[in-house]
This record gives C-alpha cells, sequence and structure tokens, in this order.
C-alpha cells in the first residue's frame, strides 16, 4: 500500500473514529439552518451505515501498511462485527460491494467503472455484473 | 445425473407447476420457514429449518436426493467431503429458489443464516433449530445495517484478522503473491475486500464532498452555533478532516 492509499485509509478510520453520533446530532440540528448541512448529514449518515466494516477494513489495511504494529491497534478490527466466513467466497465479497454501492439508491458511473472489474475479477460475466447494478 | 443437473432441471419447470405442487399440502412454505415473525414457541424450536427447507422442496417437485440426511449432507460437508461444493450448491439453492420466486429471503446472508451455521473457516453445518427475533435480537445501534452482510461466527473474525494480517504482513501488502493455499486464499480474498470495499467508500465520499463548500459551511456552523447556544465545535472539527480529505483527493486526481 503506497503512501497516500494509507493516509486516505488512516483519514476514513479518523472520521469513523470522531462520535458519529453526536455528529450526526448536531447535523441534523443544522440542516434547514445552513445550506450544505444536508449533505453533511449525508457524509455523516455513509459513515453510520458503514461503520463497522470501515473499522474493519480499515484495520486489515492498517495492518498491511505497519505490520510491525499488528496487534496495537485491534480497536479497528471490532470483535461484535464478525465477518460471516461464507463471504470468503470473492462472488460473495464482491456482491457485498454491489449492496454497498446500491445502499444510497444511486449506483454512479464512478462506481460502476469501479466495480465492473472487481466483478469480472471474482468469477462474474460483464452482463451478469450489469444485472447487478440494476437498482429495481 | 448429478445433483446440480438434477436441481437445475427440476427447477427449469414453471412457476405454475411449483405453485401447484405446493398447494393444499401440509408442508411448511418456504417462505414461512424464512419468515422470523412466529418462530417463538415450540413447534417451531424444535425443528431444523434446513428439513423444513427439504420437504417443501420435494413438495415442489425439486429434483433432491430420497432422504433427508443425504439433502444435508450434501448442503453442509458435500460429496466426498467437499465443502466448497456444499457451498456452491447452497449458492445454487438460493440462486434457484430465488428466480422462480420460492419465497427465499431478500439476500443469500438472509437465506444462510437461518439455515446453516459455520463452524469452521470452509465448513457449514445445519441449524439445529429456528431461532426467533426475540433470540435474534441485539440492542439497537447503527452498525445493525451491516448485519445483513456480517454474519454471526462468534469465534472467526479476530483470528481471521489476525491470520489476515500475519499472512499480508509477511509480503508487505503484496496479498496475492501469498495465494498458496486454500487458508490464504480466504485471508487473501477478506484483504482484497478490505481494499476494495475501502476504495468504494472513497469514491462515494469523495462525491460527497466535492458538493459542499467548507470554507462557507464552517463560517455558517460557527456563526449558528453561537446564535443558538450549540455545542458546534466537534462539527467543525469534522469538517475540517473532511475538507483536508477533499484536497487531497484534489490532489490525487
Amino acid at each position: 500500500m503506497d503512501k497516500k492509499t494509507s493516509d486516505v485509509v488512516f483519514q476514513i478510520a479518523d472520521f469513523v473514529e470522531n462520535d458519529l453520533d453526536t455528529l450526526l446530532e448536531i447535523a441534523l440540528a443544522l440542516v434547514g439552518l445552513i445550506p450544505g448541512m444536508s449533505m453533511v448529514a449525508k457524509i455523516i449518515d455513509l459513515l453510520v451505515k458503514h461503520r463497522s466494516k470501515i473499522m474493519l477494513a480499515a484495520g486489515l489495511a492498517k495492518k498491511v501498511s505497519s505490520p510491525t504494529t499488528a496487534g496495537e491497534d485491534d480497536e479497528f478490527a471490532n470483535s461484535e462485527e464478525q465477518l460471516c466466513l461464507e463471504q470468503s467466497d470473492p462472488k460473495e465479497l464482491f456482491l457485498s460491494l454491489v449492496e454497498d454501492a446500491k445502499a444510497d439508491g444511486v449506483v454512479t458511473d464512478e462506481e460502476r467503472e469501479y466495480l465492473i472489474p472487481r466483478g469480472l475479477r471474482a468469477g462474474y460475466s460483464l452482463k451478469e455484473i450489469e444485472q447487478m447494478l440494476v437498482i429495481k | 445425473m448429478g445433483f446440480l443437473d438434477g436441481l437445475l432441471d427440476s427447477v427449469n419447470k414453471t412457476a405454475s407447476d411449483i405453485a401447484s405442487g405446493i398447494s393444499g399440502k401440509q408442508e411448511p412454505s418456504i417462505s414461512s420457514i424464512f419468515d422470523n415473525s412466529n418462530k417463538a414457541d415450540s413447534c417451531w424450536t424444535s425443528r431444523k429449518p434446513l428439513y423444513d427447507l427439504y420437504v417443501s422442496l420435494r413438495a415442489m417437485n425439486f429434483n433432491v436426493p430420497n432422504d433427508y440426511d443425504s439433502f444435508e449432507r450434501m448442503l453442509t460437508v458435500g460429496e466426498k467431503n467437499n465443502e466448497a461444493a456444499a457451498a456452491q450448491c447452497r449458492h445454487k439453492i438460493y440462486e434457484e429458489m430465488v428466480t422462480k420466486k420460492c419465497g427465499a429471503p431478500n439476500t443469500y446472508s438472509a437465506f444462510y443464516s437461518v439455515l446453516f451455521e459455520p463452524i469452521s473457516k470452509t465448513a457449514s453445518r445445519a441449524k439445529s433449530h429456528y431461532i426467533s427475533d426475540v433470540q435474534q435480537s441485539k440492542p439497537a445501534d447503527a452498525s445493525q445495517s451491516n448485519q445483513s452482510f456480517f454474519g454471526s461466527l462468534s469465534d472467526s473474525i479476530s483470528k481471521a484478522v489476525d491470520d489476515v494480517a500475519s499472512t499480508i504482513g509477511d509480503v508487505a501488502g503484496d496479498v496475492a503473491k501469498t495465494v498458496s493455499d486454500a487458508a490464504s486464499v480466504a485471508t487473501s480474498t477478506i484483504g482484497q475486500w478490505a481494499d476494495d470495499f475501502l476504495g468504494l467508500i472513497v469514491i462515494k465520499l469523495r462525491e460527497l464532498v466535492g458538493q459542499i463548500d467548507f470554507n462557507q459551511t464552517i463560517a455558517d456552523v460557527e456563526k449558528v452555533g453561537k446564535e443558538k447556544d450549540i455545542d458546534v465545535a466537534p462539527m467543525v472539527k469534522f469538517l475540517k478532516q473532511l475538507q483536508d480529505f477533499a484536497a487531497n483527493g484534489q490532489e490525487n486526481k
């Protein structure tokens, strides 16, 4: 993992380490009073929804970037969230990415471009991936 | 004809054939197996959900083995103890149930969690009884939305994380090269998922932060905070973090 990528991962982890519930309350109190606040609330909501997965993924990524510190940052690996090992199947893991992408009701072109090669790598055909990305 | 072929053959029957197959029968409907709302009584908790599914599939003329034990074995330990084949069978049954609108749950994870439970990294067993909503419920928190993805393996993830760390750490992040056996395939797959998932979150965050005028928003938040006597310091700090994130995103483009 290069430094820029790891910096981004650490930033995202920092967001999650914030007291998101408090932030969400403040954002909701300010929505309507401040024009940009609804977008901020969306960001916080996104982080809240994916909090446990972000912590797990960032924990893994952090250990990758700093293997010598493995064991010192177990706070990222939230033991409350246990990865179902059925999901170790690359296809299942890709399906979870698709679910995450669709969670906000929109799959943007950028998300589509990001997901398609990963779906192909997981063993899905392009047609199958396109069908998965359709929001019904 | 193998089981999977037979299964595919049977599910190619029309939906009406399937519907007529279950009409008027006493077997539990498939949707009732996955409906968690009324599983608290002993009549539900004393049976294997997988058994009910087997009975229902037979009633619908799916080509399943002639006895339940063979059916369970096929979906748990697999033919010739091939657990990967068992997983493939589970997926195939779920996908075909969805295709034929037989009352399967919306996600494979929900299907799996009602019928099976993991016993190791690769093996599963049939659940011995239904788990009611009451038994399943946890204190509400925001992370519950992820429960459809994250299952309920009580003892696996800490080990999985450590395994990933050691496996990946050995090669300084070059995960793919560590794939030499089934165990490392599993852990590197999780590592790859972590990378892919974070990438997706970055895309989503950048899309959202790109729509915010941070200087104006921070000024507005501080002003309104003073006026309304709201402690906005955590929000200001968060907005500044997001602003840095947005700035880094511009640099990286």
